[in-house]
């Protein structure tokens, strides 16, 4: 092991570092945040006025499904897995990761996992179009030929991500500095640890589906075929026993990232720290048992309506229990707002928007109304691009000077903030309102009654995706800009990886540091 | 809308967010379903505003530029507690008449109409289980121009261009009308917000939801599960009316009376009507009274007709297809032997439906005979004698007959 990175495009190659893997995560995870953010525009300006435009159905539903896919599995896993690869080893104070090389490998499955499921755009053979949720059977019996190019992508996305997530698992069990328990672990490993259990418990599940399909398609059988005795239904359930899981896949680690920045910017420990374990905990395991909630339109049995009824509203409690959290541990604490903390508040807000249309989406004849309407892309669209995103931003914002020693404007991170704010909530509420109204989602035409707020919506999102060059800007600046970071850069942050030189030497903690108590108070 | 509404639009959201809300709908369950709608909402609305304006406060109070000094607290069991038990006896409370309205939403017994839904791509059949009725109901304009962008400058004045039907589905008001909703291939979802439905429709799989419309009236709606290309396609017209109408109306379209029915619907509808399109009348079914064979004019002219409403959302007006939709032109099926070219609208295969309990023997001959000789099909010497041809009733019925008694042959 050398001290220094080799030189040249190979290291990027055959890094096993945690910190050049990180980078490449990080680094991958903001190109699709642009590729499938353009897919978005796409999509919005044909939904700018009735009437199809430019885009024919068959595109449109394939934008719809790549858009989807490639946002989940292309930028928010691996931003979260950037952040885990970074931050792990430096928070509880190991050399690295466990298994540096399976580390490499993760990484490097996941662009040609990408490029696998977009190759249908470029070999023709439509892409799949069937929408992320891809149900049987528009994607067996009536799935394009670049449904099987998307299963396959699937399966390297997943064993990405397995792997990944049994290297964290590893690293936090066993290469902890010597003094520090489980329960002394700052909040945003915990999260992790327990975000890869889940990782680990659905993605096989996720494979499994995938493969049935596979075989409907090519090798005669029926597992969602009703003609031949099978079910489309149990394609809804598999999907979701997988698909609800992985939204919290989605949002725990941002969950641990803003427990991170509030204490810092408030100057003031984070309030109930046991409890916040807890509840991560708590939802966790509740997420197991909540899937029928995206289903109740189906015809399910009412006895299953409301048992699901019944958890999805006791998931709330959990959530909520963050909420007041950290609104607690802000509370009597002495706050500056630098950008970290800006998009960590921006982030408390607009997920909790997020999470209360979750409630209203909770409630089952409401639901009957809502379902598969704008109001739940609205309602997604808020917690997800709203919500973790502006957490993986601020954490962003919170770290990566940290790591390369130079700092970013801070007016133009605010003005990053203000822009994201406000073309956000011009994007996604009028969609929460069109949905109400009873327009369907999915639709790349619509009545013309729905014209006015589809404007809207067109313009915020335009206004949101260039909002985001300044983040770009903003970035580079960490990397190639002039000005310093110095030792201490937030005058509050505690916690192992800060007590490090900046900016961040190539190998930290070849010596273990020692450890007592919890660092982060 | 210029920019300046636009601004205006957003400052005043709220205002405009009536215009955007549920609808409270017509039926005694989707008064209810919009009652609890807005009680979440302003339950919501209530724990939104405490928790921001808590928010609010320290983020201005608790600041280190007006001088506030960080407490050191970090747990307090009581708080936590409350906080902890207080939203949860808050979803206690909201849980409670949600049950009860979900028990008579799923209660779909004794029904008084009993109508079958059927979802396919891209359209609804409806079949009255009660007496005998059954037919299609499509978009109004043509959905293959709509799915093309293609609409005319007049249908796109309409403010309801995509959610008119050719055929709508007449119920009378005051009774409970169960609807059986299913589908033939993919899955579609049958979305009437005024009635409170919203239903999928499986495929293999029937579920039944209802109605009790108090109100006569025009209810739209549309399939709001993605089903393919044409999604955005399916619309979906409920006219309620009252007894004696509905009574006339099912006379009516017993007897096969379609000036009749369109009377009854023109009658009813309140708004003078865009909303039913007189159905094309039938060029070759006149011939047939006469007793003559059907030239190959009439047969095309009415191929044509049956081509665009039925064939073109998949194999695209100009027959090239799109997707796995395969192209129309040279196609080995329509320019070779004719019988396995009828064997195949009759029965489907794979993604294409079966035609034989939607369109008439008349109409698959007219529209064999068109796609034969569309698009250069009927050039016998690139594609062979069996290229072209002029198709009756009669082959198609012979074909029809012949793969029956294989069948019963063979079972
Ligand atoms: C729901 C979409 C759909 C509709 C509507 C539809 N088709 Fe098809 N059609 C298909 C599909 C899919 C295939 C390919 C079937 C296969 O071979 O697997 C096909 C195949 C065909 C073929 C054979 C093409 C070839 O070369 O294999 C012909 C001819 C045809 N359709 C004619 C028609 C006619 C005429 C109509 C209208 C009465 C019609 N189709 C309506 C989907 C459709
Ligand atoms: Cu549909």
């Amino acid at each position: 092991m050398s001290d220094e990175p080799e030189k040249g495009l190979l290291r990027w190659v055959t890094t096993t570092n945690h910190k050049d893997i990180g980078t490449l995560y990080l680094v991958f995870s903001l190109a699709m945040f642009f590729l499938s953010g353009a897919m978005a525009l796409l999509i919005r300006t044909e939904l700018y006025r009735p009437n199809l435009m430019f885009l024919s159905p068959l595109f449109y539903n394939q934008l719809v499904t790549s858009h989807g896919l490639i946002m989940i599995f292309g930028a928010i896993m691996p931003a979260l897995a950037g952040f885990a690869n970074w931050q792990i080893p430096l928070m509880i104070g190991a050399a690295d990761m466990a298994f540096p090389r399976l580390n490499n490998w993760s990484f490097w499955l996941l662009p040609f996992a990408i490029l696998l499921l977009v190759s249908p755009y470029f070999i023709g053979g439509p892409a799949p179009d069937m929408g992320w949720t891809f149900y049987a059977p528009l994607s067996t019996t009536y799935g394009p030929p670049g449904t099987d190019a998307m299963i396959f992508a699937i399966h390297m996305l997943g064993i990405s991500s397995i792997l990944a997530s049994i290297n964290i698992i590893a690293t936090i069990l066993n290469l902890r500095a010597p003094g520090m328990t489980l329960w002394d672990m700052p909040i945003f490993v915990w999260s992790w640890l327990i975000t890869a259990f889940l990782i680990l418990a659905i993605m096989p599940v996720l494979a499994g589906t995938v493969t049935m399909m596979l075989t409907d398609r090519h090798f005669g059988t029926s597992f969602f075929n009703a003609a031949g005795g099978g079910s489309p239904l149990l394609f809804e359930h598999l999907f979701w026993f997988f698909g609800h899981p992985e939204v919290y896949v989605l949002a725990l680690p941002v969950f641990g990232i803003i427990s991170e920045i509030i204490p810092t910017f408030s100057r003031k420990p984070l309030f109930g720290a046991m409890s916040m374990i807890y509840a991560i905990l708590a939802i966790a395991i509740m997420s197991f048992v909540v899937w029928v909630h995206h289903m109740f339109t189906t015809g399910v049995y009412l006895s299953t309506q409301l048992f699901f009824m019944y958890t999805t509203m006791i998931v709330a409690v959990p959530t909520g229990v963050k909420v007041f959290n950290w609104i607690a541990t802000m509370y009597k604490g002495a706050i500056t707002l630098e950008p970290p903390m800006m998009f960590a508040v921006g982030f408390v807000f607009l997920f909790t928007l997020g999470g209360l249309t979750g409630v209203m989406l909770a409630i089952v004849p409401a639901d009957y109304q809502y379902h598969a309407t704008y109001f739940v892309v609205g309602h997604f669209h808020y917690v997800i691009v709203s919500g973790l995103y502006f957490g993986l931003v601020a954490g962003a914002y919170y770290w990566v000077p940290k790591w390369t020693g130079k700092m970013y404007n801070f007016t133009l991170a605010s003005w990053h903030f203000w822009l994201s704010l406000i073309s956000s909530n011009i994007t996604f509420w009028p969609m929460l309102l069109v949905g109400l109204a009873g327009m369907p989602r999915r639709i790349p035409d619509y009545n013309l009654q729905f014209t006015d707020f589809n404007q809207l919506a067109t313009f915020g999102a335009f206004a949101f995706g260039l909002s985001q060059i300044l983040f770009v800007i903003a970035m580079r600046q960490c990397i190639k800009g002039h000005q310093k970071a110095g030792q201490t850069i937030w005058d509050g942050a505690k916690g192992l990886e800060w007590r490090l030189p900046t900016p961040l030497p190539y190998h930290t903690f070849s010596e273990p540091p020692k450890v007592e108590g919890k660092t982060y108070i | 809308m210029s920019f300046g509404k636009l601004l205006l639009c957003l400052f005043f959201q709220s205002a405009f967010a009536l215009k955007y809300n549920m609808t409270p709908g017509v039926t005694p369950m989707s008064h209810q379903i919009y009652d609890l709608h807005m009680i979440i909402f302003y339950i919501c609305v209530f724990i939104g505003v405490s928790v921001f304006c808590v928010m609010m406060y320290t983020l201005i109070y608790h600041r280190r530029s007006v001088g506030a000094k960080a407490a050191q607290f970090h747990d307090n069991l009581w708080v936590e507690v409350l906080w902890t038990i207080i939203p949860f006896l808050i979803l206690v409370v909201m849980a409670i008449p949600t049950t009860i309205v979900m028990m008579r939403l799923n209660d779909a017994r004794d029904a008084d109409v009993n109508i079958k839904v059927i979802g396919m791509q891209w359209k609804w059949r409806y079949e009255y289980l009660d007496h005998n009725i059954a037919f299609d109901s499509n978009l109004a304009p043509s959905i293959a121009r709509a799915m093309n962008g293609q609409l005319t400058e007049a249908e796109k004045q309409d403010p309801n261009v995509l959610l008119q039907v050719d055929e709508p589905v007449v119920v009378p008001i005051h009774k409970k009308i169960r609807f059986l909703v299913t589908s033939t291939d993919v899955i579609h979802a049958w979305f009437v917000p005024e009635l409170g439905i919203n239903r999928d429709c499986n495929p293999g799989f029937i579920s039944e939801t209802w109605a009790y419309i108090e109100k006569p009236g025009i209810y739209r709606g549309q399939c709001s599960q993605l089903c393919g290309s044409g999604h955005a396609f399916m619309p979906i017209v409920v006219i309620a009316v009252t007894q004696e109408e509905y009574d006339a109306w099912v006379k009516d379209k017993q007897a096969g009376n379609a000036d009749g029915v369109n009377q009854t619907i023109k009658k009813i509808s309140m708004s003078p009507d865009q909303n039913t399109q007189t159905k094309q009348a039938d060029p070759a079914k006149a011939q047939e009274q006469t007793g003559e064979a059907p030239t190959k004019e009439a047969l095309m002219e009415q191929g044509a007709v049956v081509y665009e409403k039925q064939c073109a959302v998949c194999h695209q007006l100009s027959g090239q297809g799109q997707g796995i939709f395969p192209s129309l032109i040279g196609s080995k099926v329509a320019t070779g032997p004719v019988q396995p070219h009828i064997y195949q609208l009759l029965f489907g295969k794979n993604a294409m439906p079966a035609f034989k309990n939607i369109l008439s023997y008349e109409e698959i001959a007219a529209v064999i005979t068109y796609v034969r000789n569309m698009w250069g099909n009927d050039d016998q010497q690139k594609y062979g004698p069996d290229a072209g041809g002029v198709y009756t009733a009669k082959d198609v019925e012979a074909i029809y007959l012949k793969s029956k008694s294989n069948q019963d042959k063979g079972g």
